[in-house]
């Protein structure tokens, strides 16, 4: 078969792969777990076989060879002549594991390719031991002869479900009527048939011998030419019953799946029942309800998603734009006989401005993925290190239909595999350890998410052995970050936070925190990036929870719009503590660094004219009360002087082009309703600078 | 034992097909294009034709029109390479049964003329 | 385009050759021609029309049609006779059909005629303003020479 697929095909499979890998390795967790429950058996063979069909599809050998294995032993397990061993489940992870390093392959062809030989003899040994030669010499079954077909898809074929039965129900109604009960029928044609067309015309020809038709998506002309695509909706006139017409449009071939069920009982679920997008597991599914859901959702490319997003951004900012322009306008032109006209145009404006709110949330609706994207992927990784561990840990997920904005979700992955990591590692205590403490020998680990107001709020708890602030504060004064007088004047829960502190849980175990190069100060940093916090709570014996909270999305935030030598910056404002008016001479200068003193504590400044490395050094002091914005993140805070404040606006967040690569303080840019350009200041890269710069001491701890 | 009749200008196709379909314990007989097809079918009165789909003398759609006119039973199997697939859906529509794939493979035959000879 | 062309004929010719005549069939070398077609002992021709446009040629010698019909019928040929004509036609017409679903995959429409036989060397067969592509297969049974004279139509494309 042609190697030159377009790209398309490329990815339309990959996305094919990935659902089907996801619900293979769900299944296979659950199969370890639970043993083998016949749905579940059921739905891992059919992922195995979509995966055979998809890879045969595409044109990939080596995985058609090892998928067609893979579901034969599933297909033998289902049926109970394999039994479910932990040799099984260790061959079908390793299964698991080969698919992956194949399809990634396809995106990164490396210099030595996958043996999947090995695993093959496995495989094939577990379905018939004692004859794996042959097991291996005997081809895949392949459609024989053509090349198979990709998927096409017609346009059609994800017509929204609701509308084809209101049409359909229109239709009865104003329709010449006949008898029996009106059907809804479903046909999804097997992706590899490569004439969906005339399959269609082959079942219909079958079904009109059972009652009238009265209603198909796509049209009927489009059928009489030819113009179907693998999926299909039909509603019937018959007096047959829907098992009988079932069985009929099974003897059409390469039929994928067929429902039925009265057009009067919905076979989609109802409206009113949220319908996130969800993994293929459900998609796989065989009950009518979740069928539904699959023809509900479309795939949308991320980048189309993202360039809405920024259109609707410029919008945004035109409105801002055309709101101070027509201010200007009034402050301007102050005559009588504009006003009416003025105040119309204002209204008019803050109908659109309520538009493009509501044009926001919706295309924000639209970016939002439930968490399960990526939680799918942890049940196995908390699996692998805890056995590696020696440690027996069950893992529970709560929450994750749970949406959050796609870069969001991207954003977090790391850190939450890094937290888990943490609490596996040295959270929950090994089985032995834990009977002595009367605990029961398995941990738990538990993972929930949740949607409160504006925030997402993620958290991981672990009934481990918790970290003791003593030794967090020994340890701290051992690597010299305080002096053991400092150690003792913290409350336990800033010595909690000290691991939060940057070098701090890349030390020795002592900390109780995993040393992997990463470590829980990058992990805060990066959540605060993107606007979130990061908290824990931990009880010495009984365990740790970590709490995540996240904007529920990047795109747009609020924020103190400042200016610094004639330039304006905007400050993120969930980093904005106060503003502040001071004297100059307020200010002291401790240990050759700025500071004032507020409320009895000491806060240091910084400049931002100097840090900004802009040309004017040195703001006017004559005297005048100048602008402080105090900033706080990670129990850090830190005043900013800055020359004026502009106040709070919306601003929408765009990515800083490649040319300006990466600069230091700056997170991004936001176009101002004047047109201008404004750098959004990183206050959490900020203040770790300044930490850095030696005088960590002086920025104050928080209480 | 069923009846079949083969419809194909290519002789090399008639021959093949029709080892295929003797093997298969089926009563077979050739015509080499429309016309002698049809007059085939109402002396023999096979139970289901093997008809290619491109000939030059009489195209696979009018000879599927033609026979469905002698026999709206008529049990008709197109041949192809799937080189047009437009046309194949004409004959399928016009009121053939199903369509084999050239070069033909036994098991898929042995399934499709089972199953159409089957079908009522 | 053109080279994606090629490709699909050299995979579906691979694989209907080793179904038909049990053989493996080695890629030559790949030439662009500009001159008329000069024409074989057998040519098998097949029109096409559609958003495709041209015609491909499978041209080989007396004695691989006779080794390859042969194999085909599972009986010894020493004369290219009508019956070895009908088998290397058949040859040519399934290879495009199934090239030609192949393209149609990917968003063209394609019409093919019935496969023509030119019999006889020295047929000269010009494809004004279509570049010819000449692919030879070699098998055991001998060679196969695939010439592509295939184009986009201008006025309207593909997908």
């Amino acid at each position: 078969m042609s190697q030159d697929h377009l790209s398309e095909d490329l990815e339309a499979f990959l996305a094919d792969v990935e659902d089907q890998l996801k619900s293979l390795e769900s299944g296979i967790l659950q199969l370890e777990q639970s043993g083998g429950e016949p749905d579940l058996l059921r739905g891992l063979f059919r992922a195995a076989h979509t995966l055979k069909g998809a890879s045969a599809t595409f044109g990939y050998p080596r995985m058609v060879e090892l998928t067609h294995l893979l579901e034969s032993l599933l297909d033998g397990v289902s049926q109970g002549d394999i039994k479910v061993t932990s040799r099984l489940i260790d061959t079908l992870f390793k299964s698991l594991d080969a698919l992956n390093a194949l399809t990634d392959e396809l995106v990164a062809p490396p210099d030595v390719v996958y043996d999947v030989k090995p695993l093959i003899a496995v495989l094939s040994e577990l379905l018939d031991p004692g004859a794996t030669q042959e097991a291996i010499a005997a081809p895949p079954e392949t459609h024989k002869g053509a090349p198979e077909a990709p998927p096409t898809h017609s346009s059609a074929e994800r017509e929204d479900g609701e509308s084809f039965r209101d049409r359909a129900l229109l239709a009865l109604e104003s329709g010449k009527g006949g008898e029996g009960d009106p059907y809804a029928i479903a046909v999804q044609w097997h992706p590899k048939c490569p004439t969906p067309a005339i399959r269609t015309l082959q079942l219909l020809k079958k079904l009109i011998r059972r009652g009238t038709l009265f209603a198909s998506d796509p049209p009927m002309e489009e059928i009489e030419n030819g113009q179907v695509g693998h999926a299909l909706k039909l509603a019937l006139l018959s007096t047959a019953r829907p098992d009988v017409l079932e069985s009929e449009i099974w003897t059409v071939p390469e039929v994928d799946s067929a429902q039925i069920a009265l057009l009067t009982e919905p076979l989609e679920v109802p409206s009113d029942v949220p319908v996130p997008t969800r993994p293929a597991e459900d998609v796989e599914a065989p009950a009518p309800a979740t069928e539904a859901k699959a023809i509900k959702t479309i795939r949308v490319d991320v980048a189309r998603l993202d360039n809405l997003m920024n259109l609707v951004g410029e919008l945004v900012i035109d409105r801002n734009r055309l709101f101070s322009q027509l201010k200007d306008i009034q402050r301007d032109f102050p005559l009588p006989a504009l006003k009416g006209a003025i105040s119309e145009v204002g209204e008019t404006l803050s109908h659109v401005g309520r538009m493009l709110t509501d044009l926001q949330e919706e295309i924000m609706k639209s970016r939002m993925v439930p968490i399960d994207n990526i939680l799918s992927k942890f049940p196995r990784m908390v699996r692998d290190l805890a056995s590696k561990e020696g440690k027996k840990v069950r893992f529970t997920v709560e929450g994750g239909e749970t949406e959050l904005d796609r870069s969001i979700l991207e954003e977090i992955k790391d850190p939450l595999i890094h937290i888990l990591r943490n609490c596996v590692d040295h959270g929950i205590e090994p089985p032995e350890k834990r009977t002595v403490s009367g605990k029961n020998p398995e941990g738990i680990l538990h993972l929930k998410a949740q949607h409160m107001e504006n925030l997402i709020v993620l958290s991981i708890e672990d009934d481990g052995g918790g970290i003791d602030a003593e030794r967090v504060r020994a340890s701290a004064v051992k690597k010299g970050f305080l002096s053991p007088q400092n150690a003792e004047q913290l409350t336990d829960r800033e010595a909690l936070d000290l691991i939060f502190t940057p070098g701090f849980s890349t030390s020795e175990q002592v900390s109780e925190i995993s040393g992997r190069g990463v470590g829980m100060d990058i992990v805060r940093h990066n959540l605060a990036r993107i606007g979130g916090s990061l908290q824990m709570e931990t009880r010495v014996g009984k365990g740790t929870r970590f709490l995540m909270k996240l904007p529920l999305t990047l795109a747009i935030i609020q924020s103190l719009l400042i200016r610094v030598n004639k330039r304006v910056y905007a400050i993120p404002l969930s980093f904005v503590e106060e503003t502040l008016r001071i004297f100059p001479t307020d200010i002291q200068t401790l240990k050759n660094r700025e500071t004032i003193f507020l409320r009895g504590k000491v806060l240091p400044l910084i400049r931002l004219s100097q840090i900004l490395r802009s040309h004017r050094s040195v703001i006017q002091t004559n005297g005048d009360k100048i602008f402080v914005v105090v900033v706080g993140f990670g129990g850090s805070r830190l005043g900013l002087i800055v020359d004026s404040l502009i106040g709070e606006q919306e601003i929408v967040i765009k990515p800083l082009g490649a040319f300006l690569g990466n600069i230091g303080g700056i997170s991004g840019a936001t176009i101002l309703s004047d047109g201008r350009v404004s750098l959004i200041l990183d206050i959490p890269t900020l203040l770790s600078t300044v930490k850095e710069q030696g005088q960590r001491d002086l920025v104050s701890a928080q209480a | 034992m069923s009846k079949i009749l083969i419809v194909d200008d290519s002789a090399y196709v008639r021959r093949k097909s029709k080892q295929l379909l003797v093997d298969m314990g089926f009563d077979v007989e050739e015509a080499g294009d429309g016309t002698v097809a049809l007059s085939k079918y109402q002396e023999w009165k096979p139970d289901l034709v093997l008809l290619d789909i491109t000939m030059p003398e009489m195209d696979g759609v009018t000879a599927v029109e033609e026979l469905m006119k002698l026999d709206s039973k008529a049990k008709i199997v197109i041949l192809t390479a799937m080189a047009q697939q437009s046309t194949l859906f004409k004959a399928v529509k016009a009121g053939a049964k199903e369509y084999l794939l050239k070069p033909l493979d036994e098991t898929q035959v042995k399934e499709v003329i089972e199953r159409v000879l089957s079908e009522d | 385009m053109e080279i994606k062309l090629y490709d699909d004929f050299v995979s579906v010719a691979n694989e209907v050759l080793k179904k038909e005549v049990k053989a493996e069939a080695k890629k030559g070398r790949v030439s662009i021609c500009r001159t008329p077609f000069a024409g074989n002992d057998i040519n098998v021709l097949v029109g096409v029309t559609g958003n495709i446009e041209g015609v491909v040629i499978y041209g080989m010698s007396n004695q691989t049609a006779l080794a390859m019909a042969s194999i085909m019928m599972e009986e010894e040929f020493h004369k290219v006779d009508e019956m070895v004509l009908s088998g290397i036609a058949e040859l040519g017409n399934v290879i495009t059909g199934l090239v030609s679903k192949e393209i149609e995959q990917k968003g063209y429409t394609i019409d093919l005629s019935p496969p023509t036989l030119i019999v006889g060397k020295g047929t000269s067969i010009s494809s004004p303003n279509i570049q010819r592509i000449v692919v030879p297969l070699t098998t055991e049974h001998g060679a196969l020479e695939v010439n592509i004279s295939l184009r986009e139509r201008q006025s309207k494309g593909g997908r």
